[in-house]
């Protein structure tokens, strides 16, 4: 937390190299992330800037007791919310609820993962993908950690189903 | 225990968590429990396996933006396009970087500003004067948010080339106005030709950021051309006529001008380019507009195989196709002529717009991308 400190003071201080760092270094991670929420890779890269813009923009948002790439992806994970929402002005429930992302694996791990609704592919994402702590996620996601821990006990048997389920399809398939 | 209430412990015990003695002794007993935990562990190496796969954004994509070279493409025919607002002109990643750069210089003092009480207008209209050319090219950006901050476009520069111009804004501060550029001119080959000119195209340039400050003159230097003059204009609206603002309402002679078109199917609005526009003067020309999903209508002045007529009424044209009444509704009249031809094609796929696109083509070059879609 230190070094995320000291790096979010030298970002404030309008440190370029600071910035670019952090930049190339979660900017592709971020947009992955946000390729699992979103409907398209354009959005997912729209939204990864919007992000990154609205980190700079509200310099006091970061708490220096948080890791500075939690505060990133939870900044990302509202925003993305607020992109669905301007898909659905009416607020009738498409998008993030319903409109799953498009598998870009072929993988049924892949497809099956891509079944779950988007809270769920964020937390197991978060989680497996980026590694982040429960402390974090439950940062990011605005929740309490005892519920990130039984969120993703739901996250990771909805998948297995999903999965298991998948299979069993397959091999009738045959 | 029962294994419903370990389960949570077996995804616990996934992220590392240390877990109560009894959930581990039942977990460490219980073959249905030992299952969900292998699987759990095998999908998410599995999740983690395939993102590795899926992340073409990584730093070496970075790093190959940022060495992005200029394209020189000649083809059979060339297109005038303007792409709807919102999607106009995507910035790769690191010239992404140069605008937060930008922001962070800003707001860190770097950069003195003068204020100035005339500097309120929400909107900048920009004025692309060409070197040793009348030619001129406008457009106007939005400075309020996201809708219409860019335009792109082509043009054919008579007896010399074809010049790719892309405009971004970025951001402002006082009467500073940070610009996007994107352009490229490729020239006339001595046998001749034409071009084509296409979103790709664009995005594959590199963006170099420059500052306006509205009535003054900038420099944009452009290879192969010598140097543009380009001025702003602060409006307090979006103009009307966004490919030339202070064009006259009545098309010229030939030309086919489309306005944020409207295409209806009965009542029911099928194709809608809000924002989004393209003129052109030539009968051998055509208007296009694309839209994924959907089709690609194209609307000539002159008929051609597979074309229905259409009635011109100022800013609205009516054609049937399949025993089905369309609508083609603009923001501005289209063309002098009383009749137009028009086809839709339902079939048409292109990766060229993926976002949708309208633009203004040769005829023959348009019939040509018509059997071969990409």
């Amino acid at each position: 937390m230190a070094d995320d400190r000291e790096l979010w003071e030298r970002i404030c201080r309008g440190d370029i190299s600071a910035f670019e760092g952090f930049y190339r270094e979660n900017a592709p991670r971020l947009q992955a992330f946000l390729g699992q929420l979103l409907s398209t890779p354009q959005a997912a890269e729209d939204v990864a800037q919007e992000t990154f813009l609205q980190l700079l923009k509200r310099q006091n948002g970061f708490r220096p007791d948080t890791s500075l790439r939690a505060y990133l992806f939870g900044i990302a994970k509202r925003r993305a919310a607020e992109w669905w929402r301007q898909q659905d002005p009416t607020g009738e429930a498409t998008g993030e609820g319903t409109d799953r992302p498009k598998a870009e694996t072929c993988s049924l791990v892949g497809d099956a993962f891509a079944k779950l609704d988007a809270d769920q592919r964020s937390l197991l994402w978060l989680r497996e993908v980026e590694g982040q702590s429960y402390a974090d996620l439950a940062g990011i996601l605005g929740i309490p950690v005892g519920t990130v821990r039984s969120r993703l006990a739901a996250a990771r048997r909805e998948l297995r189903q999903i999965w298991h389920d998948g299979q069993v399809i397959k091999k009738e398939s045959r | 225990m029962r294994c419903e209430d370990a389960e949570e412990f077996v995804s616990g015990l996934c992220d590392g968590e240390r877990i109560p003695r009894e959930a581990a002794e039942h977990i460490g007993e219980c073959e249905k429990c030992r299952t969900w935990l292998q699987d759990y562990a095998m999908l998410g190496a599995e999740l983690r396996r395939t993102a590795s796969l899926d992340s073409p954004k990584n730093v070496s994509a970075i790093q190959h933006l940022l060495t992005s070279t200029k394209r020189a493409k000649e083809k059979r025919s060339f297109e005038v396009w303007w792409k709807k607002g919102a999607e106009a002109m995507r910035i790769p990643r690191f010239a992404f970087v140069l605008m937060l750069l930008l922001i962070v210089g800003l707001s860190s003092g770097l950069v003195v500003v003068r204020a100035r009480s005339n500097a309120q207008g929400p909107v900048l209209l920009v004025t692309l004067k060409l070197p040793n050319s009348d030619l001129s090219w406008q457009c106007a950006l939005s400075m309020n948010g996201q809708q219409n901050g860019a335009c792109s476009g082509g043009m054919d520069v008579k007896k010399r080339g074809f010049l790719e111009f892309g405009i971004q804004f970025l951001a402002r501060q006082g009467d500073k106005i940070a610009l996007g550029i994107r352009r490229q001119f490729l020239p006339l080959s001595p046998n001749g030709g034409s071009f084509t000119f296409s979103t790709a195209d664009l995005e594959n340039l590199p963006i170099e950021q420059y500052e306006l400050e509205p009535g003054q003159k900038l420099q944009i230097d452009i290879e192969g051309m010598g140097k543009a003059e380009l001025t702003g204009e602060l409006l307090d609206h979006m103009p009307v006529l966004p490919l030339a603002p202070y064009a006259t309402l009545d098309p010229a002679q030939d030309e086919l001008r489309m306005i944020s078109p409207l295409l209806l199917r009965g009542r029911e609005a099928i194709i809608d380019m809000d924002h989004g526009s393209a003129t052109g003067t030539g009968k051998d020309g055509a208007v296009w507009i694309h839209a994924p999903g959907v089709g690609r209508l194209i609307v000539s002045a002159e008929n051609f195989p597979g074309a229905v007529k259409g009635q011109v009424s100022q800013s609205r044209i009516d054609f049937e196709i399949g025993g089905k009444q369309y609508q083609l509704l603009a923001g501005a009249p289209i063309t002098r002529a009383q009749d137009v031809w028009v086809q839709f094609d339902r079939n048409f796929q292109s990766s060229e717009s993926p976002g949708g696109a309208i633009g203004w083509a040769k005829l023959d070059y348009l019939l040509a991308k018509q059997a071969t879609p990409d």
